[in-house]
């Protein structure tokens, strides 16, 4: 059996005295595409930020890749190296061009000389559908745009994995489907994906496994056929009838 | 009595040596206070221990002292305490330097707090290392949101080092009193000094306004 992408076990994590997450179990196998959904505040955010370490756990075991997250910096650098994070504000650096974006991580992470690095960011800004905008700063490109930059400058340290936390819940309707469209591409060319997402369309088509989550539980892991079509929970039902219903 | 500017013009000389002590403590207390102060600052940014406890004391203790009382203490207890005299120049202005480092620290240490949390998260998320997380990501964003209130404490520290003519530093502001008492002639030689203070201190202050502004209309 190949190793997991990620490996989640027995998973409990709190603020302060409140418990975000319950007991989670969790494995994705390399090239799989997983969606997590749930109402906000059900712990989907937190659960992919527990994938890199923005967030600590506190009980049970996160292993990426084969390294296994714990109090120990090196570990989460190692799996960080391999794990590109697409964020909900997209998080660019406004100081910096679209390019200088791009190299700053393959230069002083994977010590690629600038001509490479400027190559390699050239290629995935293609990618994105973005490099005529490679001299700009982010300040000066529409929401849209900013989140293909920022998609293509977690893609520059060629991550095994990528985390999406609500890549398209901060851009106005016109702008999201040109995100998923990239985010589609990506996963055609079988990149190992966990996205938390509302976009249920995206969901449909380009999951190989939806998770419903709620209080901080999984409650439901289906196939994207079985979960539209036959969900077995009453919050599964309900969520979805509340966001699919108009 | 007649205002007589032509007395001025005469002493220029005098004034401009003043002056000169004035730069020098002013450029002594920055630079050794900045430095300090990015010390202070590092000890500032963490959470817990010696380090932090340590740097906390340091801006409370330096920002509760009047300065005029530090000059005073460094000038004339200091020698006594040590067996070592230093001249008032020195003395004035490593003591402007030390409360200069406490003000430093907390401007510097709000430009690093208002760089938005999403910009860690991202350098962390590209596995960024520490030296470049701090020299290409933080630093440049917090030193353009502190630029602002870095300009206006240059502009403190420049009115504060007329302080040290209190302990007989021939500063600019010592030159004009010491000549007004010579000539009898206290209005134009502090009106002189107010002018020229005035005409360093405005413009300086002006830019760190517009600056303000322009930083206000391009983060929203």
């Amino acid at each position: 059996m190949t190793q997991p992408a990620v490996l989640i076990e027995n998973m409990n994590k709190w603020f302060g005295h409140f418990q975000a997450l319950h007991d989670i179990n969790l494995v994705i196998a390399p090239g799989e595409k997983v969606v997590i959904c749930g109402p906000s505040g059900s712990g989907k955010s937190t659960l992919i930020r527990c994938i890199n370490r923005l967030e600590e756990h506190q009980q049970g075991r996160v292993v990426v890749d084969g390294t296994e997250l714990t109090a120990d910096p090196k570990a989460a650098d190692r799996v960080r190296r391999e794990v590109g994070m697409v964020f909900q504000q997209f998080n660019l650096f406004p100081h910096l061009s679209v390019l200088e974006n791009c190299v700053l991580a393959p230069m002083s992470v994977r010590n690629l000389s600038r001509r490479d690095a400027e190559a390699r960011a050239i290629r995935y800004l293609e990618r994105v559908r973005i490099p005529e905008q490679s001299g700009k700063y982010p300040g000066q490109l529409s929401g849209g745009q900013q989140q293909r930059v920022a998609i293509a400058r977690s893609l520059c340290m060629e991550p095994k994995l990528m985390l999406f936390d609500e890549p398209t819940s901060a851009l106005d309707p016109e702008m999201i489907s040109e995100v998923l469209d990239v985010m589609t591409d990506l996963a055609a060319d079988g990149m190992t994906m966990v996205c938390v997402t509302h976009e249920m369309g995206f969901a449909r088509h380009v999951a190989d496994r939806i998770i419903f989550m709620d209080q901080g539980h999984i409650i439901e892991e289906a196939p994207p056929a079985t979960f539209f079509i036959a969900p077995r929970h009453d919050r599964t039902r309900a969520f979805l009838g509340q966001i699919m219903g108009h | 009595m007649e205002f007589d500017p032509d007395i001025v013009i005469r002493n220029l000389p005098k004034l401009l040596d003043g002056a000169r002590i004035s730069v020098i403590a002013f450029a002594l207390a920055l630079g050794l206070g900045a430095p300090l102060a990015a010390l202070v600052c590092a000890g500032r940014m963490r959470r817990h221990g010696f380090l932090a406890a340590l740097a906390g004391g340091y801006v409370t203790v330096f920002r509760v002292i009047p300065e005029a009382v530090l000059i005073f203490w460094m000038f004339y207890c200091l020698p006594p305490l040590t067996g070592y005299t230093i001249d008032g120049l020195w003395s004035g202005s490593l003591a402007l330097a030390l409360v200069s480092a406490a003000y430093l620290a907390e401007i510097f240490r709000a430009g690093i707090q208002s760089v938005p949390s999403g910009q860690w998260e991202a350098a962390k998320a590209l596995a960024l290392p520490r030296r470049t997380l701090w020299l290409r990501v933080v630093i440049p964003q917090a030193a353009r949101l502190s630029t602002p209130p870095f300009i206006n404490f240059l502009t403190e520290l420049l009115k504060g080092t007329t302080l040290l003519a209190t302990i007989g530093v021939a500063d600019l502001a010592l030159q004009a009193y010491v000549l007004g008492a010579q000539t009898f002639r206290y209005m134009e030689f502090l009106t002189a000094i107010a002018l020229i203070y005035f005409v360093i201190i405005f413009p300086v202050a002006r830019f760190a306004e517009w600056m303000e502004h322009r930083l206000a209309a391009s983060t929203r």
